[in-house]
Order: structure tokens, then C-alpha cells, then sequence
């Protein structure tokens, strides 16, 4: 029986093979934790820390502003972009995209990369 | 909540050695300090009457201030130092931070007394001098904690970031 971790790594790998557009991935806590680290280099324990921020704020900033529930995350850089998605309020799936990356079909693949990782985590 | 600074009292006593140097001496340099206390704490009121903010903080409850004064002077020299002298001074800390009194006036307080204890025991030694001012200092940490842990809190509960979250931020920068 796979552990949770491999649960994790699994559902992270088949998002990863998805589609080319994705260049890194990561599962983090709240407290600014990696779970599961799939991002490439050695920025992770930041990467982790400051995905958990963005998360915090954006779930603050839902609520100040009567949004609903706090779902998910899109920052466009000039050079890439960076998706966050909740994962009910346990952890947060991050995601680096590449530039003019088809956004369509990562966000698809994320969702339902979310919604496995729920039922996981 | 007041873990990271009890930690930190607790470290301070031990980096200092306060139960073994300082603590036993204290008692028996109560009477010295004490015979002073009304000239120290009324000057110190007339000093903090002159800056107008603090002025208008301490309007209106000098006498009742001035009481509570007193009974903060005499137990910094009852000679035990532990849990439940933490927890009633982390409580002043905490009244300090909910009546708003900037930080600054507790530095500068402290500032003030360390010079009044130095010079009512000098006297009586340097040994004397050491030991009030090593539990003027915790004091002041103690209510200093007060004021980041007040801090941590008001900063987690804007961001919605808990307190472990924003001391690993932290720890980037």
C-alpha cells in the first residue's frame, strides 16, 4: 500500500507529465513547509515559505473582501508565471508555468490535481 | 500567549546565572532601594509629565499609578523569581500594549531606574548594583516580549498568516 507521501508524488508526477507548460511543482503547509518538492533547485524551503504567505494573504483577502472561498492563485511574471491553488485549507499546490504557457489546459490538469490532493492530504 | 518570551526569561536567568548570583541577593538590598522608592517614583512621574504624550497617558490616575508603582518596586526584590513572578509580570507588559503606551517609554523608564537603583546602591557595592540592575532587565524583557508577542499576533491576524509562518519569512530576510 502506497504511503501518503508516494500518494502526493504520484498525483504530482502525472501533473508534471501533463503538459510541457508546467516547469515545477510543489505541495506546501501553512506554516511554510515543503511537502512535496517537485520544483527544481534549491529555492524550495522559500519557495515554500513564501507560497504559504501568498496563500494566507490571498484566504485574507477573500474574506475582507466577500469573495467566497479562497480557490486559487495566478501570478504572471514577464518570464513565467506562478499558480497557487488551495487544498482545503490544509496545504496549497504550487505551480511554475512557463511563458505563454496554455493556461487553459494547466489550470484543468491543476484543478483536478487539487482535487485529488485533497482526498490525499 | 506568552511562550517565546517565558522561553527567553527562562534562557536570560540561566545566561546570567541570575537564581545562583542575583537572586539571593536581592532581598537584602530591598530596604536600601525601598527607603527611596517615593523620591524614585515621583520623580520618575514628573519626568514622564513633562513629555506630553506620556503626560496624557498618566492624566488623572498619577496616585493610583504611582501605588502600583510601588508594589512592582518591592517585588523585584521578594527574592523569587519564577513562574508566577513571569506571569504577573508578563500581565504588566500586556496592560502596557492594551493602554497603548508606546515601547519607547518603557525603555526609557528603565533607563531611568537603572540610573536611581545605581546610584541609591552604589554604596553598598557592585554586587549590590549588579543584581538590581540584571532584574530591571528581565523585567524589561519580559514587558518587551509582551509588546512583540502583541505584535506577532495583530501581524497574523491581518495576513491570516500563523506565527510559525511569519517567523520562517523571517528567518529569509
Amino acid at each position: 500500500m502506497a504511503t501518503k507521501q508516494e500518494k502526493i508524488d504520484a498525483v504530482l508526477n502525472e501533473l508534471k507529465m501533463a503538459t510541457s507548460d508546467i516547469k515545477g511543482l510543489g505541495v506546501i503547509s501553512p506554516d511554510g513547509m515543503m511537502i512535496a518538492d517537485h520544483l527544481g533547485g534549491d529555492q524550495g524551503d522559500a519557495a515554500a515559505a513564501m507560497g504559504a504567505a501568498l496563500g494566507s494573504l490571498a484566504k485574507r483577502v477573500t474574506t475582507t473582501l466577500k469573495v467566497g472561498e479562497f480557490q486559487e492563485v495566478n501570478i504572471r511574471g514577464t518570464n513565467a508565471g506562478i499558480l497557487l491553488f488551495d487544498i482545503e485549507s490544509r496545504a496549497a499546490l504550487i505551480i511554475t508555468v512557463s511563458k505563454g504557457a496554455n493556461l487553459g489546459l494547466v489550470l484543468l490538469e491543476a484543478r483536478q490535481a487539487q482535487s485529488q490532493l485533497g482526498q490525499i492530504i | 500567549m506568552s511562550n517565546l518570551t517565558k522561553e527567553n526569561f527562562i534562557k536570560a536567568k540561566v545566561f546570567t546565572r541570575f537564581d545562583e548570583l542575583y537572586a539571593p541577593l536581592l532581598p537584602t538590598i530591598k530596604a536600601t532601594v525601598m527607603q527611596r522608592q517615593n523620591e524614585i517614583t515621583d520623580t520618575f512621574y514628573a519626568e514622564l509629565s513633562k513629555d506630553p504624550t506620556a503626560a496624557n497617558i498618566v492624566a488623572g490616575r498619577i496616585d493610583q499609578l504611582k501605588a502600583t508603582h510601588k508594589i512592582w518596586m518591592d517585588e523585584l526584590f521578594n527574592g523569587t523569581y519564577g513562574d508566577e513572578y513571569f506571569e504577573r509580570r508578563y500581565k504588566i507588559g500586556e496592560i502596557h500594549v492594551k493602554a497603548k503606551i508606546a515601547p519607547y517609554y518603557v525603555e526609557v523608564v528603565t533607563s531611568y531606574l537603572r540610573r536611581a537603583f545605581a546610584e541609591t546602591l552604589v554604596q553598598q557595592g557592585p554586587e549590590a548594583v549588579s543584581a538590581a540592575l540584571a532584574i530591571l532587565d528581565l523585567d524589561a524583557m519580559i514587558i518587551i516580549g509582551a509588546y512583540h508577542e502583541d505584535r506577532m499576533r495583530r501581524m497574523s491576524e491581518v495576513t491570516g498568516m500563523n506565527q510559525k509562518l511569519l517567523e520562517t519569512l523571517m528567518s529569509f530576510g
